[in-house]
């Protein structure tokens, strides 16, 4: 049997295939939205995933979230060593209440899945890259 | 003195850190703000307009109008309409080309004078469009010096003008259509600050604002 005709060779080919398109894709998507989407279902794989993480709390409503998200995506694309997400407080009050997120916005940096500092309100990046930084150990 | 809306399309929270405009960022500590969501008629200035004007989110216009409906918030407040783009020259008492033909000096110059000439004896609606203008399809062009233009513009205006609420119908343009997020700064209180602002609402807060029948 050549290998063009060997099934089980076909099946673990397709299944490369697909689990490599599968990263392709995942890379694509970090490039185009360098901050992840996160909700109760992804915020605890995402937190602990990462070294070191960076969470944006927001909310529709609020206007200095508005402000603030720019520069978490502007941070985002410098540090791709650093996983940067955004959570909409309204829709998931549960991560809000468990990290004790009282406004908005709140910025909660977490290493090895452990909250270690936060920032609140909209603040010039300058705020927020010093404490990356320093989780960085640079 | 009567009040004044005052729409300035394309106008977005997303660009205040970088180009840092000092009136409206006066105003966003020293007012009422808010967000105004917009996630289905950011596509054109047109519809957004319309929504505000008619009071109503049933809307199906897409583009320019070619015949004007009865516009039902400027029949209530008997407001003079100044350069609102629902039509093609727009529409009011300034009339300008919605293209890049008009600078934006030019365009911010002619709706001061038309509002200074008619806010002490009516109210007013007036719309700038230079900002959403330029910034389509164009890359190169130095957003943060449009907002510096704005930025004073909207100084002297409330040096002015008392109660007014200045706003974005959606943000700036972004994939082809506009950042669903507006910006909503004004003297004009609303009931539930922790929700966003929708279109119809501004037309019904600027109604209120002009029967005096505001909640403070």
């Amino acid at each position: 049997m050549n290998e063009e005709n060997d099934p089980e060779l076909q099946k673990l080919l397709e299944e490369k295939a697909k689990k490599l398109a599968k990263v392709a894709s995942k890379k694509e998507e970090q490039r185009r939205e360098p901050v992840a989407h996160l909700d109760s279902s992804n915020f605890d794989s995402f937190i602990n995933s990462h070294k070191v993480a960076v969470v944006d709390f927001w909310a529709e409503w609020c206007a200095p979230c508005l402000i603030l998200a720019p520069i978490i995506e502007e941070l985002a694309h410098d540090y791709p060593q650093v996983g940067f997400g955004k959570i909409n407080s309204d829709e998931n009050p549960d991560i809000s209440a468990r990290y004790g997120v009282m406004s908005l916005p709140t910025v909660i940096f977490f290493k090895n899945g452990e909250p270690v500092d936060e920032l609140l309100g909209a603040v010039p990046r300058e705020e927020i890259e010093t404490r990356i930084k320093a989780l960085l150990g640079e | 003195m009567k009040p004044l809306l005052l729409g300035i399309d394309g106008l977005s929270y997303s660009s205040f850190m970088k180009c840092n405009p000092r009136t409206l960022l006066m105003l966003f500590s020293s007012t009422f703000r808010g967000v105004v969501a917009n996630k289905n008629k950011n596509n054109h200035p047109t519809p957004a307009w319309l929504s505000i004007l008619e009071m109503t989110d049933d809307i199906n216009e897409s583009g320019f109008l070619s015949s004007l409906p009865d516009l039902k918030l400027i029949k209530i407040t008997k407001a003079v309409a100044i350069n609102i783009p629902i039509t093609n020259p727009t529409y009011g008492e300034v009339k300008l080309p919605y293209d890049k033909t008009v600078p934006i000096k030019d365009e911010l110059n002619k709706v001061k004078e038309a509002i200074f000439k008619n806010i002490d004896e009516n109210p007013v609606i007036a719309d700038v469009t230079a900002l959403d203008r330029f910034l389509v399809n164009n890359g190169s062009i130095d957003k943060c010096e449009i907002y510096r233009e704005i930025d004073g513009f909207v100084k002297e205006i409330i040096n002015r003008v008392q109660d007014f609420i200045i706003f974005s119908p959606y943000g700036e343009p972004k994939d082809g259509k506009h950042e669903d997020y507006g910006v909503y700064l004004s003297t004009v209180p609303r009931p539930n600050e922790h929700d966003t602002v929708k279109l119809p609402e501004l037309g019904i807060l600027f109604s209120k604002l002009v029967k005096g029948d505001v909640f403070y």
